[in-house]
This record gives C-alpha cells, sequence and structure tokens, in this order.
C-alpha cells in the first residue's frame, strides 16, 4: 500500500514536471516572438507587419446612459457603462506604443520564465526526495517575488497603454479615459495570494533549519 | 564550536577503527562521520552512553570546551 502511496507520488510529480518544462517551452516562445516583434520595430522604425493586429488594454466610460435595468416591480431606471477595462485590437501601431508595451510585456514574461524555472527546481528535488532544504525555501520566496515583479509590470503595461490611448482613439459615445488608481489596484487576488507564498517561504525556511539541525543530531 | 569532539583520539587509544565502532554501538558510519569531523550540532545522551560503553571512556574522555575568545559566556 505504501509503495503505491510512493508511486502515485512519483508519477504525479512527473506529470507536473511535464506540464511545468512544457509552460516553460511556449513562454520562451513567447518571449522570443515579443523581442523579435520589438527588435524590428526598433530596426524598421514601424511595425514590421502592418496588416498584423494587437491587442491593447484600454479603459472607458460611456458618455450617455445607454441601457435600461428593469427591476422586480417592473419599474426602470437607465444605466451607463463606467469605468471599465477593456481590449481593443490596433494595427499599424506606432513603433514607439509598440515598443514600449514589447518591453513591458517582455519583463513580465521574464519574471514568470524565472518563476516557472525555479518551480521545476523544486519539482526536482522533490522526485530525488531532497524536499525539505533552505535552498527550496529560497526559490519559495523568489517565486513570489517573481509573481507579484510580473503582475506589476502588467499593470504598468495597462496603465502605459490606456493612458497613451485615451485622447488617440475615437468611438461614439464611448469616453476613453486614463486608468485611476482604483482600477490599478483592483483584483489584487494574485499579490495576496503571493504575500501568503511569502510568508509559506519563511516558515519552510524555519523548518529546513530546524531538519538540519535534527539531520545533525547524532 | 567551543565543543570539540574527541572521538578519533579515543579511537586511536583503543585502537578501534570508525566501522568496527558503527557495528558495535549501531550507528551509521555517516553519522559517526559527522561526529568525528565535528559537525554535529547534538548529540543525544542516549548515542554518548552507547559510545562510551564501547570505548570504555567517561563523556569527559570525549567532549572537550575551548573557551573562545569570541565565544558568549
Amino acid at each position: 500500500m505504501k509503495k503505491q502511496h510512493k508511486e502515485k507520488d512519483t508519477r504525479l510529480v512527473n506529470i507536473l514536471l511535464i506540464i511545468f518544462r512544457g509552460l516553460y517551452f511556449l513562454t520562451v516562445l513567447s518571449l522570443a516572438f515579443i523581442a523579435l516583434f520589438a527588435f524590428l520595430a526598433i530596426l524598421v522604425g514601424k511595425h514590421p507587419i502592418d496588416s498584423m493586429s494587437f491587442n491593447f488594454p484600454v479603459f472607458f466610460s460611456m458618455i450617455e446612459n445607454s441601457g435600461e435595468a428593469i427591476w422586480n416591480d417592473q419599474t426602470i431606471t437607465p444605466f451607463k457603462i463606467n469605468q471599465t477595462l477593456g481590449i481593443i485590437s490596433l494595427s499599424n501601431i506606432p513603433s514607439f506604443l509598440l515598443i514600449v508595451y514589447s518591453l513591458l510585456t517582455m519583463l513580465a514574461v521574464v519574471f514568470g520564465l524565472q518563476a516557472i524555472r525555479l518551480s521545476i527546481q523544486i519539482l526536482e528535488s522533490v522526485k530525488f526526495k531532497k524536499f525539505f532544504l533552505s535552498e527550496n525555501a529560497v526559490r519559495l520566496k523568489w517565486i513570489a517575488l517573481l509573481n507579484i515583479g510580473a503582475f506589476l509590470s502588467t499593470r504598468l503595461n495597462y496603465i502605459f497603454t490606456s493612458n497613451y490611448l485615451a485622447n488617440k482613439i475615437e468611438l461614439t459615445g464611448i469616453y476613453f479615459e486614463n486608468l485611476t488608481l482604483n482600477m490599478i489596484f483592483a483584483n489584487t487576488d494574485i499579490v495576496i495570494f503571493n504575500l501568503f507564498l511569502l510568508i509559506i517561504a519563511q516558515v519552510f525556511k524555519v523548518g529546513a533549519e530546524m531538519k538540519n539541525e535534527q539531520d545533525l543530531t547524532i | 564550536m567551543p565543543i570539540i569532539v574527541n572521538l578519533d583520539v579515543m579511537l586511536a587509544k583503543r585502537k578501534m577503527s570508525l566501522t568496527e565502532l558503527s557495528e558495535k554501538v549501531g550507528i551509521t558510519m555517516s553519522n559517526l562521520s559527522i561526529l568525528k569531523k565535528g559537525k554535529a550540532k547534538a548529540i543525544r545522551f542516549s548515542t554518548l552512553d552507547l559510545i562510551c560503553e564501547a570505548l570504555n571512556c567517561q563523556p569527559g574522555d570525549l567532549l572537550e570546551f575551548e573557551d573562545l575568545p569570541d565565544s558568549e559566556d
């Protein structure tokens, strides 16, 4: 029974290793593409492929009430879409926008790549039954910090892109605006989760030190 | 660490090898090696008991305190 459990654990670790390695490979590919486009944009001075469109985040509100809310008592109240984050698709992008967007995206991707690499190292240590090490505590800490870094890079990208495009795009009935502070700090679940992971990393470090002491107790 | 383990001295006095001691007391070679090299953080009384019995010595023969200039009181 114990042997079966151990085999299941190893199988799970192997599956996770395959997933993370695949993720790492795909992330490296996407990083290579982004870097290539950014480099070509710098070289050529404009978007290398005019017809190719990119998705950019924008922050907008509707100018007038455009919808109706019908309540249970049949009363009708108007509503309008307000302070919404959306995505637009643009082609013939100026190289400045493409370069900054690409650099910030690449920064987030590099952080993510490092976090995946550290996760693979932790899984490999589990596979070789050497999990409770202070090195893994350091890796957990760095995974948390890198995830927070990736989150901040992505938010910075949103701020830059939406604020850059705010006064350059027009659509009837829609008012494009700069990203407000409350939107920047919305959906910070990832940050809270990774702060929690930092606590886990610290606890893990203390545990690894205690195990080390125990191992060196004859 | 100010505590010095004189296991190699006692082994030489009793003309015993580490392997023989390991077999006598039932402690692994790697653990005894950690003890001998002074890398151990702690020793259990039960372990000390077994080693002293095997080497026919006192705990004081095995353990020595060296008052280093930067050690805390």
